[in-house]
Order: C-alpha cells, then structure tokens, then sequence
C-alpha cells in the first residue's frame, strides 16, 4: 500500500524483532518529542533488510497465532490496519503499535467499552472498527477534537466516530487507486458488544492513549 | 458584497459542524446548520443560503441525492461537497450533476478560505449581473 511504501512504520519494525514490547516502546516514544520520534527509532534498525510492510507482517503473525482461517481478506485487514495506524498516530497525535498476541477472551478488554464501526460495501465487504474502555474512548474524542469530555455522550461518540469516517474515507481513495469502488455506510456505536463477525480479526493497539482493539470482519457484528 | 455570506453547513457530524462553524465565522460568514440532506433540502428553501457545504454519507437523505434536489430548486446555487469519501467517482458524479467543488476531509482552512473566496467571487459577479 502506498501508506506503507511511503513511510515504514518504524516502531512497528522494532516491535517485529522483538527488540521491544509494544507497551514498552510506547511508554517510550511518549519521552520523545514527536518529531524525533522517526530519528530515534531509526536508529535502532538494522541498516540492511528493514521491513517495509511491517504492520501487514504484524497482521498475519496475528492470523496464524489466532489458528483460524483467513483468504484474501488478510491482505485487506493489513491494508486498512496500515492507514488506521497512520491516521491514529497523525490526527491523535499519539505514538502507537499492533501488539502481536492475539486478541482472546481470556485477555478481552474488561469492564464498560465503546465499540463504533463502519462498514464498506460495493467491491469489497469489510467492517473495521474500534473497541475501547471508557477511560481510553473518552481520551480518543478529546485528543482528536480537542474538547473535554467527562462521560460518554453523543458529542464524545461523534468525535470517535468522525475520526473513523475520515480514515474510512481515506481508505475508500486507496481502494479507488485500485479500482475498487467502495460505499461507505453510516458509522455504528454500541456500549459492551461482543464481536462476532465472519472471518474477524482482532488486533491489540497499545497507544499513548491507552489500549484498546482493531476489529476487522466481513459483514457487521453487532 | 456588502452583507455576510449566508453558508448551510450540511453534515451529521457535530463535530464538523463546530469546527467548520468556526472557520467559517473567522471568514466572516453567516452560518445555518443542517443534520441531514432532507433537512438541508429544506433549509435551502427556507433561508436561502448563497452557499452550502454538503456532505455525502448522512442519515435520512444522503449527500447525493440531496445535491440532486438543490439543483432542481435551486440550479444556480453554488454546492461544495466535503466529503471523507471523495474517490474519482463520486468527484466526477458530484461535479457533473452542478457541485462547484469538492473537498475531501480532512480539510484545510485554506481549502475552506479558498471556496469561500470563489463563492464570494460568484455572488458578487452574480450581482453586479443583475444591475
């Protein structure tokens, strides 16, 4: 993906080779300026052989560690985890990685969360969406609008979803450049859902935010 | 001109709405707000904005078929879409059926200025025709 191609995702890299642990590096990179943030990490790669689709790589580390079955849509949900990890980073203003141990219920996030996805329908079938504790959906709204929040209300669920409708609508772009006509539905809200969609996966992001998951599928889940 | 420019701000999102709002104060606009295409399509008749901004995907009437309806009741109104879904398609669609642009969100506020200055620019030209 051009996102991918244009700007490696260093910290997902290090992250990979195991030099780091996701939590770690982000705790880490918070200590930095943001804009030495790419200099630092740099510096900790390899000069020879670095990894150019790192996230992709994290995805289908995650799909074989999950044991289910995955085709083609595989390289979707690295396509979409790539750009949402960009925008994250971009409009949060925030450093974040992909954890690389599968989402399960064993680790499932507990207590009171916020999931809100959007779907794309025409030339491809893909939900993506965002699961978060209050505490961390909360900070997602006021780092992306600015505003102060002290509930979940319909302004902070907006935000969260505004910022989704963005980067879906960025990635409905890439799609285009591939000739892929994507239709973008109406972003979705629901309080403490469980996801349960066709050939869904879930990713860990650890963010200066806090933790909470990328869940991907072929169809809506809730 | 010597009045504000009126500008219908057409999104679902609040957000934006309050963001956009706040641009388009600083460049010393008139602003009216609308959730939806259908309530739009209401709002142009009713406070007959010199512009609208208008989103695609929105609940009730989406973007597209509310720019439909605009240019049937009013063709010469200018339409800009703001848009997160701005693929070459819906940027051919749009403009064929009598959008004057289309911004794709993210935006910018010179992306805003810079509309609202050839809206400005059409108004005035407008008037003057009518003279």
């Amino acid at each position: 993906m051009p996102a991918e191609m244009n700007e490696v995702d260093f910290a997902q890299c290090l992250v990979n080779m195991g030099k780091y642990a996701p939590a770690e590096l982000v705790q880490q990179l918070q200590e930095v300026d943001p804009g030495d943030q790419e200099q630092v990490l740099a510096r900790e790669l390899p000069d020879e052989g670095l990894d150019v689709q790192p996230v992709h790589h994290a995805v289908q580390q995650l799909a074989k560690a999950s044991g289910k079955e995955y085709g083609p849509e595989l390289q979707l949900y690295g396509d979409y985890l790539c750009l949402f990890m960009h925008c994250f980073r971009q409009d949060m203003h925030v450093p974040c990685v992909l954890g690389l141990q599968p989402v399960t219920i064993a680790n499932s996030l507990q207590g009171e969360t916020y999931t809100v996805s959007q779907q794309f329908s025409g030339d491809v079938s893909l939900v993506g969406s965002i699961q978060a504790q209050t505490p961390v959906f909360l900070a997602m709204a006021e780092a992306y609008s600015g505003m102060k929040f002290s509930e979940v209300d319909a302004v902070a669920i907006d935000c969260v979803q505004e910022f989704m409708n963005v980067y879906s609508g960025l990635f409905t772009r890439e799609l285009a450049a591939r000739e892929q006509e994507a239709e973008l539905e109406l972003p979705r809200c629901g309080a403490n859902v469980t996801p349960d969609g066709s050939h869904q996966l879930a990713a860990r992001v650890f963010s200066g935010l806090g933790v909470f998951d990328v869940i991907l599928a072929m169809d809506e889940f809730f | 001109m010597d009045r504000k420019l009126k500008v219908l701000i057409t999104d679902d999102s609040k957000l934006l709405r309050m963001k956009l709002r706040d641009e388009l104060e600083q460049l010393d606009c008139e602003v009216v707000e609308a959730e939806n295409g259908k309530d739009a399509i209401m709002d142009v008749l009713q406070s007959q904005p010199d512009c609208v901004f208008l989103d695609i995907v929105m609940p009730e009437v989406g973007g597209i078929e509310a720019l439909q309806v605009i240019k049937e009741v009013a063709p010469d109104l200018p339409v800009i879409m703001l848009s997160s879904a701005g693929t070459p398609k819906k940027l051919m669609t749009t403009l064929k059926m009598g959008a004057m642009d289309f911004i794709q969100k993210p935006y910018t506020s010179e992306q805003i200025a810079k509309a609202v200055a050839a809206v400005r620019k059409k108004v005035d030209a407008d008037a003057s025709g009518n003279e």
